[in-house]
């Protein structure tokens, strides 16, 4: 674990002590919280990013606070050591569609144009080979009839994400794949001075629209369609979301990924009390996919009908 | 040797269940609702705890036909429940109601004696995406006395009559898997505001919910004895006739687990093994609490652990008993019947008939939905019944009925009580 001396001489504190022991610090500034990389791309990706972020939205996001010889990360024992500010209040949403749909569509607009180490968690192959066999792994007569259906129904849902993208090819053969960092909660936003303070992680950067859906998904669940409707018209605006996107980000979302991972995870168990919890997880997972398809698609459906044909 | 005059404590239950969209019932085949609890005995109190479950079959509504050609159309899917209907088209219903009850230990002289029971059940079908139930449940097996009505009383007085259901969504909702009022929350981080999707059919509505559930307290009142109680009631208890003086649902206990007075010789403690208490993990039961919380005759002086109390949020709805037995009584007895009668390994779990006098053990009932060509004889045959046991259950005029008909239909017990002939 990193020693206290060490952040303090590294970052000049006058006092500081541990809040929770090498994971948050406090500080005559403040609470301190401390990010480990283990590659040093990676950070360097997120400090490029984060800055980008900072300087196209105006709004603050925990940078990498410098050291006293003007370094955004140091190197110790345990890897390469960020720090940032501390902030644990979570930014209030509801009714501010427009001001987060502008936040939301500039991330996604984004591009730091640095070469980086993507992760692409939506691989429709590797899914499909999941997929197109029936999956008979001694599972008991109750459960196996339950995973054959749901695997005929994910792989109808896998054919219409394809032939989205292969559509979305054709039609926006132009359009650039977000690579954004990673967003898996809406909860990352947090509020400083009332203003919206943007929490990252440390994870590689993700190219495609799984932090876009989950962003869409929890806002669907928490604010309702109409409210959706409202955030889907202002990130349009700032990412041309039904011009050039809108049918990668609706294939990313009929992709059965909760189904995949489904299989993943029963093959660690023997319980049957487990199997009851995964089976509600991935009910609860795939009617959120299937609640935010369909909202999607009437917003499509809602928007397309208004703009006339030439 | 005397005995407490057991009493239940009886309320109502009124919910609706909204299924998911594409899930809308075209037909209703069967519906059970089917205690499935434990009872555990911790310090002063015994708590019972599980959920009513609620097992039906329908057929679903034809979904329409994706004729539209609208991108919406083109790439909507089924749902898991859709999905996992069976290969006839037939839907299955499962809903988990939560029940939680504490009784305070001197109130119950013998844990086996200590029953839930669903006395009545019926249902509606305002929507065909919504069914809404109706549910008389009773516990029965708590002695009663004097502070008993004093409590009733009180309630009304003295205590806020707040029904602790639901306050947990997460914890109470059912099983996503067939309704979408079940939002638990996989997700890593909690919401500022649950859920409030605008369409009520798509996801279910906590509020709604809150509103529509109404569990209506009635009374803690004795049992009223049944005239013609059954032989081997007498039997099995060593002053039957006082005991079940004025019982009104002391029929029901008795048949459904004869041998309530076995074992009294023994003093040594047995672990009480909840009925069905594996279950119960799935959900953190909420609804009912009955916590110790009581007055005295006077009804004001607040009495620890002697009493139940029943806090109700929707729709309270209590009516006391009068009795005339002295405040007394139930203690002296309680303890008596304590000593000599020590807890049992097993409860078991009842549907109350709702219609039978007696002569038949069933532990539960389903109902049955007459379709159409469909005679009493092949519903008795497929059920193993007697025509004339479903005539009487059902309280038939004639041996015939018609589409339709809902039947209840007795389904015999599968937990026994053990016998002890010691």
């Amino acid at each position: 674990m990193i020693s206290l001396s060490t952040l303090v001489q590294s970052y000049g504190f006058k006092h500081a002590d541990w809040e929770v022991e090498g994971e948050v610090l406090k500080t005559e500034k403040g609470l301190k919280r401390i990010s480990y990389w283990a590659d040093q791309d990676q950070v360097l990706w997120h400090i490029k990013w984060r800055d980008h972020l900072a300087d196209k939205t105006g709004y603050l996001t925990n940078r990498m606070i410098q050291t006293l010889n003007g370094e955004r990360m140091i190197l110790t024992d345990e890897g390469w050591l960020t720090l940032h500010d501390n902030v644990t209040s979570l930014f209030p949403y509801k009714d501010r569609e427009g001001e987060f749909g502008k936040f939301i569509g500039q991330y996604f607009s984004l591009n730091i144009e640095e070469p980086g180490d993507y992760h692409d968690p939506v691989n429709m192959d590797r899914i499909n080979n999941h997929l197109k066999y029936p999956i008979n792994q001694g599972f008991s007569e109750e459960i196996q009839p339950f995973i054959e259906r749901l695997r005929k129904e994910a792989l109808l849902r896998l054919s219409k994400a394809k032939r989205l993208r292969e559509e979305s090819f054709g039609e926006e053969a132009t359009a650039l794949i977000p690579v954004v960092s990673p967003i898996f909660s809406l909860d990352q936003g947090k509020i400083v001075f009332e203003k919206l303070y943007w929490q990252h992680g440390t994870e590689r950067p993700e190219k495609g629209y799984r932090s876009l859906q989950i962003i869409l998904s929890q806002w669907l669940q928490r604010y309702g369609k109409k409210s959706l409707y409202t955030l889907l018209y202002e990130i349009d605006k700032h990412f041309p979301l039904k011009k050039n996107h809108f049918k990668n980000l609706l294939a990313d979302c009929l992709t059965p990924w909760e189904f995949t991972l489904f299989l993943e995870q029963i093959q660690k168990i023997d319980d049957p009390n487990q199997m009851e919890v995964l089976k509600e997880k991935l009910t609860f997972q795939w009617e959120e996919s299937r609640q935010l398809v369909k909202a999607l698609s009437e917003w499509f459906d809602l928007t397309r009908e208004k703009v006339p044909t030439v | 040797m005397t005995y407490e005059q057991p009493s239940s404590l009886s309320f109502s239950i009124k919910e609706s269940v909204w299924l998911n969209r594409g899930s809308e019932i075209d037909e209703l085949l069967s519906l059970v609702l089917e205690p499935d609890i434990s009872i555990q005995e911790e310090g002063d109190q015994v708590f019972v705890r599980g959920n009513l479950q609620l097992y039906g079959e329908y057929r679903p509504k034809e979904a329409e036909e994706n004729d539209s050609g609208t991108f919406a159309d083109q790439v909507s899917f089924r749902s898991v429940e859709e999905v996992s209907m069976s290969d006839d088209g037939v839907g299955l219903i499962r809903h988990s109601f939560p029940l939680d009850v504490t009784i305070p230990k001197e109130r119950i002289d013998n844990l086996d004696n200590l029953f839930v029971t669903v006395d009545e059940f019926d249902y509606e079908l305002p929507g065909k995406g919504c069914i809404e139930l109706e549910a008389n449940v009773s516990v029965s097996g708590i002695k009663s006395d004097q502070s008993s009505y004093s409590f009733s009383e009180a309630r009304n007085d003295s205590y806020e009559e707040s029904f602790e259901r639901s306050v947990n969504q997460e914890q109470s909702t059912p099983e996503p898997e067939q309704f979408e009022d079940s939002r638990v929350s996989y997700n890593e981080f909690q919401y500022e505001e649950p859920n409030v999707n605008e369409e009520p059919v798509e996801s279910f509505q906590p509020e709604q919910e809150d509103d529509e559930r109404s569990f209506h307290f009635e009374a803690v009142r004795p049992a009223e004895e049944e005239p013609n109680e059954e032989d081997y009631v007498l039997e099995n208890v060593d002053d039957g006739e006082s005991r079940y003086q004025g019982q009104e649902f002391g029929e029901v206990e008795a048949e459904a687990e004869p041998n309530i007075e076995q074992d009294t010789t023994s003093e040594e403690p047995v672990e009480v093994e909840p009925a069905r208490g594996e279950t119960s993990n799935q959900e953190e039961p909420t609804p009912v609490e009955v916590v110790d919380a009581v007055t005295s005759d006077e009804g004001e002086e607040r009495v620890e652990s002697t009493t139940p109390t029943v806090k109700f949020a929707s729709n309270p709805n209590v009516s006391s008993v009068d009795d005339d037995r002295p405040a007394g009584e139930g203690e002296e007895n309680g303890s008596e019947a304590a000593e000599v009668q020590p807890r049992k390994e097993e409860n078991a779990l009842y549907l109350t008939k709702m219609l039978t006098k007696g002569e038949e053990e069933f532990s539960k009932l389903k109902m049955c939905i007459v379709q159409d060509g469909e005679t009493l004889e092949m519903i008795a045959e497929r059920y193993k019944l007697q025509v004339s046991q479903l005539v009487r259950m059902n309280r038939l005029n004639e041996d015939r009925v018609s589409e339709g008909e809902i039947l209840y239909i007795p389904v015999k017990a599968t937990v026994s009580s053990e016998t002890s002939d010691s």
